[in-house]
């Protein structure tokens, strides 16, 4: 082979490898690009903690008015309910579900509760004369799903607690597991 | 024969050439890719950003904000099949179950939104209005009533109390403009961008106008936040639509308080009070009539039973 050839195949190959190595750099850049903007997505999703308090209790299905909610529509709310559709489930892209993605109780703070660690249901409510006093602790509004790899961000508020039998209001507090 | 050597000159050339143009062109395809994903970041984050605003009207009776965006977006709000509907711009959208009202498409920097509970009696949901300073409201005369607070409802920033044929100079200088009268006779302005919207309070509808005078309606509203929709939807379709969507809503929170009454009645001794539970669940079992409209005495019955069961100091349905 020839000097000139030689330096042909040379330069040839010094190119090359000048190819690839852009290739990968721009295959790095791209992957780490798209990761940065995925998580920007991911951001945008996230609701402020007192936006998504706000939009849990003044939901109509349980509300009774500013940061006040009717325990007695709680017991009877069934997020899962199949004429309810998708309202308060569905995902991201489908209608906003206002539930999606999250767990959700209130637990009876004041007066403090006997059976704290008890769901007040439809059960514990007709067990009349110790409903909520000496039988439940707390309400369950949602019961969301924690996916593996998701995390969970978990916002907690005071709230009015109604019983409409009893008219009179006790003193809650709202936690709202957010899983990302 | 002398043997001449081959330059290599211009074949190093043609290969740094097609080098060069191969590596440039995926510059251009990546720079392009980057560009459009950053757009669609932008339009979806703009898109998000105005769903979590109207988020924050949630628990407000009555609530009016400006929204400024980093850009000049053009939003489109439409509802979709009597279902949902549709915040767009661009190739980003959000569907939502709100109950959203606005004239079709929405190009500014500023975005204002107004919402006001629907409470028929008791609180259904929210409806959110949505406009800008080139939506302006026009309405000659209100009568003392249920006219005159539609018109207080509507910013006195975007609203004229002027008639139609008044407002040529202005027609313009914006995007959209509505005609709103409480009575005949209709007056119309042949401007494309003019729409007349008829609200008879006292039958509860509403009549849409095209400006060409052809009239969609009467639809019957159901309270004065559906009415107001009807000022700031789109045309008679996008109402008929939004309605919809407010009749499920509706609908869901009927057997909501149906289940409420029904414990409650099952709870209570006093056989006046038990009577009065039972009236509230006949009204909030079949709530529509066979062609899909509100009972009449919907709203009206569950006040005055509500009342009722205060005066027999029952627990009542709803608060208020």
């Amino acid at each position: 082979m020839k000097k000139a050839q030689i330096q042909f195949m040379e330069m040839i190959f010094v190119l090359l490898i000048l190819i690839i190595i852009i290739f990968i750099g721009m295959f790095l850049y791209f992957s780490f690009s798209s990761k940065s903007i995925q998580k920007k997505g991911e951001e945008l999703l996230d609701l402020d903690a007192a936006i998504l308090t706000d939009a849990v209790i003044g939901v109509p299905e349980i509300t009774c008015g500013s940061n006040c909610v009717d325990t007695l529509k709680i017991i009877n709310f069934d997020s899962r309910d199949p004429a309810l559709g998708t309202y308060y489930l569905n995902s991201y892209n489908s209608p906003s579900g206002r539930f999606k993605n999250m767990n959700i109780t209130i637990r009876r703070v004041w007066p403090v509760p006997v059976n704290e660690d008890v769901e007040c249901d439809l059960g514990k409510f007709n067990e009349v004369g110790r409903y909520p006093d000496d039988n439940c602790g707390y309400f369950v509004v949602n019961k969301g799903i924690k996916q593996p790899g998701q995390s969970k961000e978990i916002i907690q508020n005071a709230v009015a607690l109604y019983y409409p039998t009893k008219e009179r209001y006790e003193f809650g507090l709202i936690r709202i597991e957010v899983f990302k | 024969m002398k043997k001449r050597g081959v330059s290599m000159f211009p074949f190093v050339i043609i290969f740094v050439l097609l080098a060069g143009a191969i590596i440039l062109m995926f510059f251009f395809g990546f720079a392009k890719g980057v560009k459009e994903q950053g757009e669609s970041v932008n339009n979806l984050q703009i898109v998000n950003l105005l769903d979590r605003e109207l988020d924050s009207f949630t628990l407000a009776e009555n609530a009016r904000d400006t929204f400024e965006f980093p850009s000049e977006p053009e939003i489109n709000i439409t509802c979709i099949g009597g279902e949902k509907s549709r915040i767009q711009y661009g190739d980003a959208r959000r569907d939502t179950f709100k109950l959203i009202a606005a004239p079709g498409i929405l190009k500014g920097k500023k975005l204002d939104a107004w919402t006001l509970a629907w409470e028929y009696p008791f609180k259904i949901d929210n409806f959110y209005y949505l406009g800008n300073k080139k939506i302006r409201f026009y309405s000659p005369y209100s009568p003392p009533g249920t006219a005159a607070k539609i018109d207080d409802n509507i910013p006195a920033t975007h609203f004229s109390k002027r008639n139609v044929n008044q407002i040529d100079a202005e027609i313009n200088q914006v995007d959209n403009a509505v005609n709103i009268l409480y009575s005949d006779p209709v007056s119309f302005n042949p401007n494309l961008k003019v729409k007349t919207v008829k609200i008879d309070t006292n039958t509860k509808t509403v009549t849409f106008y095209k400006p060409d005078g052809t009239a969609e309606g009467p639809e019957p509203y159901w309270g004065l936040p559906m009415a107001i929709a009807a000022i700031f939807a789109e045309d008679y379709n996008e109402y008929k639509c939004i309605k919809e969507i407010a009749k499920k809503r509706l609908g869901r929170m009927s057997e909501v308080y149906e289940k409420k009454a029904r414990e409650l009645e099952s709870k209570e001794t006093d056989p006046g009070c038990k009577g009065i539970y039972q009236q509230i669940i006949t009204i909030l079992d079949i709530p529509f009539d066979i062609n899909g409209e509100l009972d009449g005495n919907y709203e009206s019955g569950l006040i005055k039973l509500n009342r009722q069961l205060i005066g027999k100091n029952c627990p009542p349905l709803f608060l208020t």
